[in-house]
């Protein structure tokens, strides 16, 4: 119990100690893409900074909260390939033309994500070897992503 | 009075010509070598050559048969075919050849590479990597992928005058004097500024198309188009140097956002590398001079 409660202050801490990312720092705004999209992947990036602190050792495991964590992951994932409608670019946003301009892989990588995501936050998650097994390989979307449809502004 | 003007235009063109001449690495340089594959490997990782030379959509890293095409403001370069096969890639060359490449930047044929392959950071590595690096390549797969000509305009495409700008950017010398430095730091410094090969992205350029070395790492204008590459120095980067580790490992920033672009590509290198190289890149890049 008393370790439970402390990982999860721990978690607590964790996540508000974690800077936003651009864009997210403004409330949302639930008429705007861009703006849901951008809250959407700081929510993200926090959510895996559980997970990568709990697979470093900087925060105890706890199995619910690896569970969570790619349920979290899951969760994104369901809903993001619906947040780049044409034409939904700004200064600000980080989305790479190639989201539009090879639509097909774009919707290639979201269904990859989703099914990866969707498979591991199922898998039994009892000890950290389990988590870091599946976490290794839905972080593997991240950068395989990034690395197409993602161009870092700042 | 003609005689000497004859004399002194002949003398001023036979000038040029040594002056934009390539050189060499010979083959009697060499010496003996026992070849240390490991090593060979670890310098592939760190050189990024599966970046560039890996047939673009081939989930082998190892099979070198080239055919990406990088768009530069001097035109298109296309990556070139370096798998052992003795026809369409480098496994006739010879270990003279291939150290003239990496070091000189020079083809068998006695022309110059166009800086779009790296090797003026490549001057900078130790001949003994050079020749370790050649005896891994040699191991892996051949591709009969034919190299591409690369398309340049004029006056890009006279190739002499690659020995000109040679003249002004390609030195063995380091980029920094950290002769004091611990040995970490200077591991990181080989690494970064020899065959890392960072500088070539975060090093904004001059107008000859050279690294502006005062503002080495102080962040550029990203080569393949838009967006920025960021500035690296302790002006702007703050991580600590587990953070800089772990990102070179992980491709997650301290804020546990993925890196994009090419720096994704640069992460699958860097993670197989040995922690310590890695831990010597982030020393490294906390002892630079903070630029903007």
């Amino acid at each position: 119990m008393l370790r439970t409660t402390l990982a999860a202050g721990a978690i607590a801490l964790a996540t508000a100690g974690l800077a936003l990312a651009s864009g997210s720092d403004k409330p949302a705004d639930p008429t705007d893409p861009i703006s849901l999209r951008q809250h959407l992947m700081a929510n993200l990036g926090k959510a895996t900074g559980i997970g990568g602190r709990m697979l470093k050792g900087e925060i105890d495991y706890n199995p619910q909260a690896a569970r969570a964590v790619l349920l979290t992951m899951s969760s994104v994932a369901l809903g993001i390939g619906r947040m780049f409608p044409e034409g939904s670019t700004s200064p600000d946003s980080e989305a790479r033309d190639t989201i539009w301009t090879d639509r097909a892989g774009f919707r290639a990588a979201v269904a990859k994500f989703i099914a990866d995501t969707e498979a591991a936050a199922a898998q039994p998650m009892g000890s950290i070897d389990e988590f870091r097994a599946q976490f290794g390989a839905v972080t593997a979307n991240c950068k395989a992503c990034h690395e197409a449809y993602r161009i870092k502004k700042n | 009075m003609w005689r000497y003007l004859a004399l002194a235009a002949l003398l001023a063109a036979g000038l040029g010509w040594y002056l934009t001449g390539a050189e060499r690495i010979d083959a009697e340089a060499l010496g003996p070598h026992d070849p240390d594959l490991a090593n060979g490997e670890r310098i592939f990782d760190i050189g990024g050559c599966a970046s560039c030379h890996a047939v673009p959509g081939s989930e082998d890293r190892h099979l070198l048969g080239g055919g990406r095409r990088l768009a530069t403001p001097f035109g298109t370069f296309a990556v070139p075919n370096i798998s052992p096969d003795p026809v369409h890639g480098i496994g006739a060359w010879s270990e003279a050849d291939f150290a003239s490449a990496m070091l000189k930047g020079t083809a068998p044929d006695g022309r110059h590479y166009y800086p779009a392959f790296p090797y003026p950071s490549y001057a900078r590595m130790r001949l003994d990597d050079v020749r370790d690096l050649f005896a891994f390549l040699r191991t892996l797969p051949p591709s009969d992928r034919p190299s591409p000509a690369h398309e340049i305009g004029f006056p890009f495409s006279v190739n002499r005058g690659l020995g000109l700008w040679k003249l002004l950017h390609l030195s063995p010398e380091p980029v920094l004097d950290m002769a004091d430095a611990s040995e970490r730091v200077r591991r990181g410094q080989y690494l970064v500024e020899g065959p890392g090969h960072c500088g070539e992205c975060h090093t904004p350029r001059d107008i000859t198309g050279g690294l502006d070395l005062s503002r080495w790492l102080a962040g550029a204008p990203n080569p393949e188009g838009e967006g920025r590459i960021p500035n690296i120095t302790p002006a702007r980067l703050r991580w600590s140097e587990a953070d800089i580790a772990y990102y070179l490992e992980s491709g997650f920033t301290p804020d546990y956002d993925s890196a994009g672009g090419g720096m994704a590509a640069v992460i699958a290198n860097t993670s197989r590398l040995p922690a310590e190289d890695r831990a010597a890149i982030a020393a490294y890049l906390k002892a630079v001079p903070p630029r903007e």
